[in-house]
């Protein structure tokens, strides 16, 4: 008797634990999520910030479509929760930044230094991953998000991983995380150079194209823009930053020594003036060393490179047959110059985005003295030299085309 | 006695003593105290569970000399049985405060990482009821249960660290260990309270793990893989985060996975390593919550431990409502004096019994004590 009692109190407290221990904490439909892919903050007309959010497509799509738009939400707030607590009053569903991959702030305020403010919002709060990128715009940021939309077949999650993807290939984006920024303004190593983007609403988009066209248009013909396809937003180049806050801006061409210097460089097609034309080599990054030496508080260092390249575009027509001669020590002379002409810009403005604050950490045995140091204090007398071996990997197929 | 004791083998004693230092070790520090000097826990957390070891192979030492069985049996022998009673009150308080870092802890991370608008009560009784039902059931329950998690929760750690290899730079780890020799040591002494805990545990029931001789293999084993594996990640934490970083930083192994870009299948896994690491967390705390009871009763001779169980787990809950309350900010002395000193709680009393022991011959003829 006192053990079928035994027995059915089990059942009921095993039957009870799982009814209890098998649901969900705060459950929410997936349909009652708007996912935010990126976030655009620009200077605010009544309120700190107009913050714009892109949100991924799939909400908002019928059923039946294979969705990959998105749609843009925007409000006014001092801070980002502020917007937040306005867009939920307009919204049938809740915000969900887990997905955001994203930040884009307009040129003002990153050089007014309230990115710094901006961020000590908690990303725990909202679920955004530390690796999600952060983008300095030329536009407003508004426009950025729109620009994109223009184009409104791209899957948003595609565009962002082309950037990426973009710094990877040619050199000529420079990509930074959320997590890189908190670093480079904790740690004080390094300081972040970060993707920098244009909007021309001149470009006549594809979507454009198709719309036009179907109605009898030519607007490839009646365009007067020299730019004709793709989206109407574009990333390339550099935002170079002295801790939070940013001190100037890098063209393609220098964000690709950028990162030939600071070793993120991975492959590129760099052009080299030679003789009267500009030769076009294929640049892949073999090895990068910086060494450095502190002597009386002031920091020397050499960064060595190896580069393999092969041709292109060979503008002097005997590349291969003069290359030991002549052309491989003035191309090696020609980066060496660039190199330094681009540290010298950062140095200039402060802007450790080389990363030479992280060799100059190894030469102290405690955080005490490290810290002591001041890095950036000392690194205006910061003198770098760059040695530059480059290294003619189609030499063969370069002598046999002559 | 009924303490629930059991029987298990040696890899399920090393598998619940291995995760419970390792969680305790990798998931309870306190990060201001630990990283803002500069990062030395790669050599500190190893050091420690080494100390650790030391001590515990003193006391199996001479467990072995005068021939006891398990550590109340000595104590009771060398101190009589109020010194007894004080001595494992002492220890029972060390224990709820061991129970209590973990559990926190991870109720800290969940509440904070994973679930937003849910109130840390509702995350506790989520968690706490599994921790109470797995130390009611005893230690060859907990010993099987850690068997059968311990490939998990070590597959799901190495997986974390390869989706965030792109983020491991070795110029974080500069200057390399940061701090002063004489923090290093104090570090390092300050530390064996994550290792301590679990060997004190072995000792008292090593009844369950088939004698002296077993749990003594049992306790070399898993503070050696412990000290290994606190090093590998710590080494690797330290190329992943800076110290700066690391000093911001709770629980940084559960924000490595956040490191990776893109929409891909990696996404989710930060989820699922936490509700794996959780587990090990669940573990732990039952494990010095037996531990706890299963002292007290042999010590009060109380023929049935699930009575002392109960109590031990309401002490436990209760200091965690007190901290996720404000009531620990109160006293933050309190706090501060268990991570620098809570060593002592264990550490003490080993030595003190061994020592006791060697001065007081063991009496020939004495029945061996059965749990």
């Amino acid at each position: 008797m006192r053990s079928k009692l035994r027995l059915t109190f089990a059942n009921i407290l095993a039957a009870a634990s799982l009814l209890v221990f098998s649901s969900c904490l705060n459950p929410v439909s997936l349909d009652n999520y708007a996912y935010v892919a990126t976030i655009g903050v620009d200077p605010g007309k009544e309120y700190k910030y107009d913050i714009t959010l892109e949100l991924q497509g799939e909400n908002f799509s019928n059923a039946d479509e294979i969705s990959s738009g998105a749609s843009i939400l925007s409000d006014e707030g001092d801070t980002l929760f502020e917007v937040i607590n306005k867009l939920y009053q307009r919204l049938p569903t809740e915000l969900n930044f887990s997905r955001t991959n994203v930040f884009v702030f307009n040129k003002e305020i990153a050089e007014s230094g309230a990115i710094e403010e901006f961020f000590t919002l908690s990303l725990d709060k909202l679920r955004i991953r530390s690796s999600s990128m952060v983008v300095i715009s030329d536009c407003s940021a508004r426009e950025f998000l729109g620009g994109r939309m223009a184009n409104n077949d791209q899957n948003i999650n595609r565009v962002h991983e082309n950037i990426y993807r973009d710094a990877l290939i040619s050199g000529n984006v420079a990509v930074d995380s959320v997590a890189s920024l908190y670093e480079a303004c904790s740690g004080g190593r390094f300081d972040v150079g970060l993707s920098y983007c244009f909007f021309d609403s001149e470009i006549i988009t594809d979507a454009k194209q198709r719309d036009e066209a179907s109605q009898g248009n030519n607007p490839i013909g009646d365009s007067k823009s020299e730019r004709i396809g793709g989206m109407q937003i574009y990333v390339g180049g550099a935002a170079i930053f002295d801790g939070w806050k940013m001190v100037g801006t890098f063209d393609f061409v220098d964000t690709q020594y950028l990162s030939l210097a600071s070793g993120e460089f991975r492959t590129g097609s760099i052009a080299v003036p030679l003789d009267e034309g500009k030769t076009v080599v294929f640049a892949e990054l073999d090895e990068h060393k910086i060494s450095v030496d502190i002597k009386d508080d002031k920091v020397t260092g050499e960064i060595s490179i190896t580069l393999s390249i092969s041709l292109e575009q060979d503008t002097t027509g005997n590349m291969g047959a003069q290359w030991d001669g002549k052309y491989k020590d003035e191309m090696e002379k020609f980066f060496e110059t660039e190199l330094k002409r681009v540290f010298s810009r950062c140095r200039d403005v402060n802007s450790d985005a080389i990363g030479i604050g992280k060799e100059v950490s190894k030469k102290f045995t405690s955080a005490a003295e490290w810290e002591a140091f001041d890095w950036k204090n000392k690194y205006q007398d910061c003198e770098l030299t760059f040695d530059v071996e480059l290294i003619l990997s189609d030499y063969y197929i370069a002598v046999t085309r002559e | 006695m009924n303490l629930r004791e059991g029987r298990m083998g040696m890899l399920e004693g090393i598998s619940l003593a291995a995760i419970s230092m390792c969680i305790t070790s990798l998931f309870t520090l306190d990060p201001e105290s630990t990283y803002s000097g500069g990062n030395a826990t790669y050599i500190t957390l190893p050091l420690a569970a080494f100390i650790a070891l030391l001590l515990f192979c003193l006391i199996t030492e001479v467990m072995k000399r005068n021939g006891y069985d398990n550590f109340s049996d000595m104590l009771d022998n060398c101190f009589g049985a109020l010194g007894s009673n004080i001595v494992s009150i002492i220890l029972l308080i060390g224990f709820s405060f061991s129970a209590y870092a973990p559990l926190m802890r991870f109720v800290q991370i969940m509440h904070g990482l994973f679930f937003a608008g849910v109130s840390y009560r509702q995350i506790l009784l989520f968690m706490l009821p599994a921790s109470v039902v797995l130390a009611w059931l005893g230690f060859e329950a907990l010993g099987r249960t850690a068997k059968c998690y311990s490939v998990v929760i070590l597959v799901v750690t190495a997986v974390s660290f390869i989706v965030s290899w792109n983020e491991i730079d070795s110029y974080r780890l500069y200057p390399l260990v940061g701090c002063s020799a004489e923090r290093v040591v104090t570090m390092t002494i300050s530390q064996t309270v994550s290792f301590l805990p679990a060997l004190m545990g072995l000792l008292i029931s090593s009844s369950g793990l088939n004698g002296r001789k077993t749990m003594r293999y049992v306790g070399v084993r898993s503070a050696v893989i412990s000290a290994l594996i606190c090093f590998v990640v710590q080494l690797l934490l330290g190329m992943i985060y800076s110290y700066s970083d690391l000093s911001n930083l709770i629980a940084p192994l559960c924000r490595i996975n956040h490191l990776r870009f893109g929409d891909t299948s990696y996404l989710r896994l930060d989820k699922l390593a936490q509700m794996i690491w959780m587990n090990g967390g669940v573990i732990t705390g039952a494990f010095y919550i037996y531990s706890g009871a299963s002292l007290f009763a042999r010590s009060f001779k109380i023929s049935d431990i699930r009575p002392v169980t109960a109590p031990i787990t309401l002490l436990v809950t209760a200091m965690i409502l007190m901290e996720f309350d404000g009531i620990f900010t109160k006293y933050e002395w309190l706090v501060d004096t268990w991570n620098n000193l809570g060593f002592v709680v264990f550490a003490v009393p080993i030595l003190a019994v061994s020592l006791a022991a060697l001065l007081k011959k063991r009496p020939k003829g004495k029945e061996k004590s059965i749990a």
